[in-house]
Formats: structure tokens, C-alpha cells, sequence
């Protein structure tokens, strides 16, 4: 007879992970609204500029925005598999397929927590020395920078969720069933 | 020997390729290995400072914006479900030739290419319609994959072409003549794959010539697309709008267009633009480590280095053009076209220069050099991509493709030996501001 608590073990995983995408899904929805909305700034200034009175935070907000859009997306990428991975070892020795899987999700979450720690560091240093844009909106450089610790923590939590339960183990659960 | 004793450097090199080899998603192979290296010339503390510094330094870009307003732009199209009419409109024109049905497949993926600057969404949106088609008409399955996946890779050359955007915000060349640039060779590349499948590549069939009646219906239902990359490239040309601003124009007109049209609705709106999101995080995430990389090495003079020893190699600047060829040849056969540029240009574009080239001339032929890379067996991404949408097997299109990889080298070549190919538009362009 199995062990019941054996038995639970992968579905508590399962359910951590599920939740830790949700969070990675709920940052990249906010990510995809700003892709959405960023043509629109863009072109206000094609139509100002050539009205002759060009504004001046489209260049400096939109690049902001881009750098936001990158880090947000990025931990739910992994999960959808849109960051490019070469597949190779794994397809040719299918039965290191696992192991793989599950420190391809330790080294995302090392990556995450560098990104997070390292990002909190210049989010604070910016704070702390209220460095500001040598432009004209003069904004605080913490506000942007943000994107760092933001990136981070979705990575980090992306590649917890790929270490407790690696999309190849998923794939094979489906399969079975 | 060139960087002998500098264990640190092709430790650091290997551990990205290890990392790469094992899985590991490419931006965080390439982030790991950066950061060890920093973390060995200057220590934990400041490999974290510099990381992040170096980070932002080369995230903070107006013109990397292109990036994501074009894959939204991309993406909208995909959506829209375009594909099809730009099919029948291409089956009304050219369908009448010989293997017409062929012929219609390349001349689609280069209007949908220049619409859409992605070589695998060309092959998917294309693909999915075109291969059913073929297959009707008798085509091989080694010939329709074959076609199907060396027309996506138009998507590379021809613009607006991400890998291109990305060149010149490394080498800080101008994006607009890059665009300029890849017109007369992204024509003359779809002339010759058109010729190859008229008259060698499946089976001789040949449509029946449509009516002009019909062809100005097709054209009538076509137009609102047709004359995207016309406006793409003739607004660059003429300076009416910078590259970036162009693709916020088409992202809105697209979106503006589907509404109208009914082909899309909300569901589709937000799908396009979480797809666009993803796509353009994995681009820029692999830009913005492979910048950081790039950064460590040029700290540590590598590509200063590389360039003048391979400028003493004997045997000209053909025999050095022909390594670098081979070399990105090679690391494309299993890298995504977006970070073989991030993590060779760096090396090879001062070894371009010292042997001479233009850098716009050079951006146009790694972006064909690229386009071999997708299609190069054994796991091209195009090839990949035509297999999964369809059920052809992988193996089946190896040979069929060979011939379109002869095309595209014959191609480089004449990029090298006739720069002009390259570099009249942008003087004219030059010459008309």
C-alpha cells in the first residue's frame, strides 16, 4: 500500500507551483498591457512633432517602459516556454531529461535571486544618493530600476515552480493520464 | 597564441556553452556566465554593481522600442488571420506559372515577411495555410516543408527584421539604412527561391491564368495589407518617420484594421499582445546579458585582440569573411537568431572592419547568414517550426532545403563582392535628405 504522505508530496508541489506561475502570469498580464499601450505615446509624438511641438518624455518614459516590460515578462516566459532553450542533451539521453529539467529550475531561481538582491542594492543606492535622469523630467532612478528587483522575484519564483515540479515531469503526468 | 593563458575568459565562454547544452533558458546561461566572470576580475560585491549597471546601460535604448512595437505588430497580424488573403492574392498573380502554387508560397512569406520581420511566424502563418495547399496539389512533402521553411526565412532579411534592429543598436548603425539595405537583397533572395521551385523543385504543374476581373478582386481585398511594407519602406526612405516610430504606426493601423475588418476581437487583441510581451522579453532579456558579456569582454580586450590576430592570418579578407561565415554557421545551427547576433557581433563586427567591410553592408549579409542558420539541418528553428505544424517529419526536408542553403550562400557572396547591393539604397537615401 503506498505511503499516503509520499502519496500528497507531489500534489502539495504541484499546487505551490501552480500558484508561484499565477503570480508570474498576474506580472506579465500587466506587462502585456503596457506592450499593448506602448505604440500609443509613440505615435502622439509622430503626430506632435509633426504639429512642430514635439514632447519630450516620449524618448525617456517608453524606454523605461520597454526595460519594465522585459523584466515583468520574463518569469512567466519561462513557464511558456518563449525564453529559447536548446534541447539537445536532453533529447538525446531522454533519461537525463529530469535531472536537467530540475537544475535548469535551480539555476533560474539562482539567477532570480542574483537579479533580485543585486537589483534591490541599485534600487536602494539610487535612492539613498536621489539620483535623478540627466533630462528634462529629471525622474528618480529607483522608480525605473525597480524592474531589476521586480525581474528578479519572477524569475526566482518561476524557477522555484520548475524546481518543485519540472514542466518535463508535467508533460509525462499528462502523458500517462 | 592569440588569448593563451587567459584561462578565465574561455572558462567563462564554456560555462555559458555548458549551461546552454544542459537547458538552461539562453538569457540565463549568458547572465550566469557574465556575472562569474565579473565576479573573478573584480569580486561578488562589484560583479553585482556592474551586472545591473551594465544592465541597464544597455536596456535604456529609445531604439530598442522597435523591438516590441514591431513583435506587436507581428503578432496582430498573426491574429488577424492576414495569411490567407495574401495567399489567394498571391495565387491570383503568380499562380499561373510554373509550379504556381509554389511560386505564390515564396512571394507570400515575402509580403507577410515584410510585414511581420519574424522568421517563425512567417513559417507558422504561412505554414499553416500553404502546406494543407500544397499537399492538395501533389506537392512532395520533402519540397512544401522545404519551401515553407526557406520562405519564413525572408522574415530575417527583409524589413522591418528584429535581428537587424538589434545589429545596429550594437554597432550604433543607422537602423533606417539597415532596413534600406535589406530591400534589393531581400528581393533578389525571393526572385531566386521563386525561379529554384518554378523549375527544379517538385512537380511541374502550372495554374490556370486568372482573369484580371479576379486579380483586381484580390487585390482590392488584399490592399490594406499589401501596402503595409510599402509604407514601412517608403516612410523610412523618405525620413517621414524613424524605424521606431514606424512600427508604432503599423502596430495601431493593424489593430485599427482587424477591429474594422472583424478579424479581431478583445480575446485576440490581449493574446497578441501577451504573445508580444513574451517574445520581446526573450529578446531584450538576451540582448541585455549578452550586452553585459559583451561588456566583459571588451574590459578584458578580447574582440581588440581577435580582430588583430585574424587581421595577420594569411590569406586575405575573403578567407576571414569565410571563417566568420562558418563560425555563425555553425553556432546557428542551435541558437535563436536574436542571440547568435548578441553573442557574435560583438567579436566579429571589429574583424569586419578591419578587413574592410561596411557595417551596414555586413549587418545585411549576418542577417543572410542568419537565415542559413534557420534552415540548416539538423535543427534549424524553421525546419522545427514546419515540422511541429505540420506532419512532416524533420528528417524528410534535410536534402529538399540543401538547395535553398546554396542559394542563400551564393547570396553572401555576392553581398561581398558586389557591396552595391547593399549600399545604394542607403546612399540614396542619404543623398535625398
Amino acid at each position: 500500500m503506498a505511503n499516503p504522505e509520499i502519496a500528497t508530496r507531489p500534489g502539495r508541489a504541484a499546487a505551490i507551483a501552480a500558484a508561484l506561475t499565477r503570480v508570474t502570469r498576474a506580472v506579465a498580464i500587466a506587462a502585456a498591457a503596457m506592450a499593448l499601450l506602448l505604440p500609443l505615446p509613440v505615435a502622439w509624438e509622430v503626430l506632435m512633432d509633426g504639429l512642430g511641438t514635439p514632447p519630450t518624455w516620449v524618448f525617456e518614459t517608453t524606454g523605461y517602459a520597454i526595460i519594465l516590460l522585459a523584466f515583468a515578462a520574463s518569469g512567466y516566459g519561462l513557464e511558456t516556454g518563449h525564453h529559447f532553450r536548446v534541447s539537445l542533451l536532453a533529447d538525446r539521453v531522454p533519461r537525463l531529461e529530469l535531472p536537467l529539467a530540475r537544475l535548469s529550475g535551480a539555476l533560474e531561481l539562482g539567477f532570480g535571486l542574483v537579479l533580485l538582491i543585486a537589483g534591490c542594492n541599485q534600487v536602494w543606492t539610487d535612492w539613498v544618493q536621489d539620483l535623478r535622469s540627466d533630462s528634462l523630467l529629471s525622474v528618480p532612478q529607483y522608480l525605473p530600476q525597480l524592474a531589476f528587483p521586480i525581474g528578479g522575484l519572477v524569475i526566482g519564483l518561476q524557477g522555484l515552480a520548475h524546481l518543485l515540479v519540472p514542466p518535463v515531469a508535467r508533460k509525462r503526468d499528462a502523458h500517462r493520464r | 597564441m592569440l588569448i593563451a593563458g587567459d584561462a578565465t575568459i574561455f572558462a567563462v565562454i564554456l560555462t555559458m556553452f555548458v549551461l546552454m547544452a544542459i537547458g538552461v533558458p539562453i538569457f540565463v546561461a549568458i547572465g550566469m556566465a557574465a556575472l562569474g566572470g565579473l565576479w573573478i576580475a573584480f569580486g561578488l560585491h562589484q560583479a553585482m554593481v556592474d551586472f545591473t549597471s551594465f544592465l541597464w546601460q544597455s536596456l535604456n535604448s529609445f531604439e530598442l522600442v522597435t523591438i516590441p512595437l514591431f513583435v506587436l505588430a507581428a503578432m496582430l497580424v498573426q491574429q488577424s488571420n492576414v495569411g490567407d488573403e495574401l495567399f489567394d492574392f498571391a495565387k491570383v498573380w503568380v499562380g499561373a506559372t510554373p509550379n504556381g502554387l509554389g511560386v505564390s508560397v515564396i512571394f507570400t512569406c515575402a509580403i507577410f515577411a515584410a510585414i511581420c520581420g519574424s522568421s517563425p511566424v512567417t513559417a507558422v502563418t504561412i505554414g499553416l495555410i500553404a502546406l494543407p495547399a500544397l499537399a492538395r496539389e501533389g506537392y512532395p512533402d520533402d519540397q512544401r516543408g522545404a519551401m515553407v521553411a526557406a520562405g519564413g526565412t525572408l522574415g530575417i532579411l527583409l524589413p522591418p527584421s528584429v535581428p537587424l534592429i538589434i545589429y545596429g543598436v550594437l554597432t550604433q548603425t543607422s537602423i533606417g539604412s539597415l532596413f534600406m539595405a535589406t530591400v534589393i537583397p531581400g528581393l533578389i533572395l525571393a526572385s531566386f527561391f521563386a525561379i529554384y521551385v518554378m523549375f527544379a523543385a517538385g512537380r511541374r504543374t502550372r495554374g490556370q491564368p486568372a482573369t484580371w476581373r479576379e486579380r483586381a478582386v484580390a487585390l482590392r481585398r488584399a490592399f490594406p495589407v499589401v501596402i503595409l511594407p510599402l509604407f514601412i519602406i517608403s516612410s523610412i526612405y523618405f525620413g517621414i518617420v524613424t524605424p521606431t516610430e514606424t512600427g508604432a504606426v503599423a502596430s495601431i493601423y493593424l489593430m485599427v484594421l482587424g477591429i474594422v475588418r472583424r478579424r479581431l476581437n478583445a480575446a485576440k487583441i490581449a493574446r497578441a499582445a501577451m504573445m508580444a510581451a513574451l517574445t520581446s522579453a526573450m529578446l531584450l532579456m538576451i540582448f541585455g546579458t549578452g550586452s553585459v558579456l559583451a561588456r566583459y569582454t571588451a574590459i578584458l580586450q578580447v574582440p581588440q585582440r581577435l580582430a588583430e590576430a585574424i587581421g595577420g592570418i594569411q590569406g586575405g579578407p575573403l578567407l576571414v569573411f569565410t571563417g566568420m561565415v562558418v563560425a555563425d554557421l555553425i553556432l546557428g545551427t542551435f541558437l535563436e537568431s536574436g542571440a547568435l547576433t548578441i553573442l557574435t557581433i560583438p567579436i566579429f563586427f571589429p574583424i569586419a572592419m578591419a578587413i574592410g567591410l561596411d557595417p551596414v553592408q555586413f549587418g545585411v549579409m549576418i542577417a543572410v547568414n542568419q537565415e542559413i542558420a534557420q534552415i540548416h539541418p539538423p535543427a534549424g528553428l524553421n525546419l522545427v517550426t514546419v515540422a511541429s505544424i505540420s506532419d512532416i517529419p524533420l528528417t524528410r526536408m534535410m536534402v529538399s532545403i540543401l538547395p535553398y542553403i546554396a542559394i542563400e550562400l551564393v547570396m553572401i557572396y555576392l553581398l561581398y563582392f558586389f557591396p552595391q547591393l547593399t549600399l545604394f539604397l542607403p546612399g540614396q537615401m542619404m543623398a535625398y535628405h
